[in-house]
């Protein structure tokens, strides 16, 4: 199994280069751009509710751990920040008129529309890890 | 980054966002938005051509924006959507509820009818 193992200090200036490092990871096995796109943006989502909400502020650290399972995609973000489980969130309700909606929930929202599956389970020694999975590769077609 | 482009010609406001539109950049972009509208230009046509990236904090902003501009009777049309934006904007149920044109001419002249 290939993988990288990164760490980011957490705070939103790192985000574009958590979603750049998930780019360049996926395009080391020649991935599609609009699975790329949906890759970078499902992570900075998931890296960013842990560090507006998780650290909420505080100084942490955010570990990304790329790797390649077969077809797929298997991406986790590590942290220590107070346990939350963001799977456990209520989908927004997307049907409700602007002037009604809810400004939260959005985020894990597109997470779950950008990759297959999601999971989260709390860290040895304290805060969360998501796991994310994403099917990136595709069969090469016989010639 | 964020510009006004074309302060208030015909009573329309241009302003062009570009770069990418993440949890960093859209605390700016958004008090620049809200402030206008303030300010009273709350018909705005937002050229979003140069705008590579957007993320939820990003249409959160397009939807302070739209409830805001709204609220005055004004409203946002976004135009010049690339692939990653019109994904998101759709993906975030807004595409039947945010205008969105191909140019900038026919985003002012959805705002100016």
């Amino acid at each position: 199994m290939t993988s990288v193992h990164l760490t980011f200090e957490a705070k939103p200036g790192n985000l574009g280069a958590i979603r750049a490092a998930a780019a360049d990871f996926c395009l080391e096995f020649g991935t599609d751009e609009p699975i790329i796109q949906a890759v970078a943006l499902a992570l900075d989502e998931a890296a960013t509710n842990i560090i507006v909400h998780g650290y909420a502020g505080a100084t942490g650290a955010v570990e990304l751990d790329l790797a390649i399972d077969g077809q797929d995609l298997v991406a986790q973000l590590l942290d220590r920040a107070p346990l939350h489980d963001p799977t456990a969130d209520p989908e927004p309700d997307l049907a409700l008129p602007l002037e009604d909606r809810p400004v939260g929930g959005l985020g894990v929202h597109l997470i779950r529309l950008n990759v297959d599956t999601l999971s989260h389970a709390a860290r040895p020694g304290g805060g969360n890890i998501l796991t994310i999975r994403k099917r990136i590769l595709t069969d090469a077609p016989e010639d | 980054m964020i510009q006004v482009t074309n302060a208030e010609g015909d009573g329309v406001t241009q302003v062009r966002i570009g770069g990418e539109l993440d949890a960093d950049s859209a605390p700016v972009v958004d008090k620049r938005l809200l402030s206008l509208i303030e300010d009273g230009s709350n018909r705005i046509a937002i050229d979003l051509s140069d705008l590579a990236y957007i993320a939820s904090a990003g249409i959160r902003t397009l939807i302070s924006a739209a409830r805001m501009a709204r609220i005055g009777s004004g409203d946002i049309v976004l135009c010049g959507l690339r692939d990653q934006v019109a994904t998101v904007l759709a993906q975030s149920g807004l595409s039947q509820v945010i205008r969105t044109t191909e140019t900038v001419d026919e985003a002012v002249a959805a705002l100016s009818a």
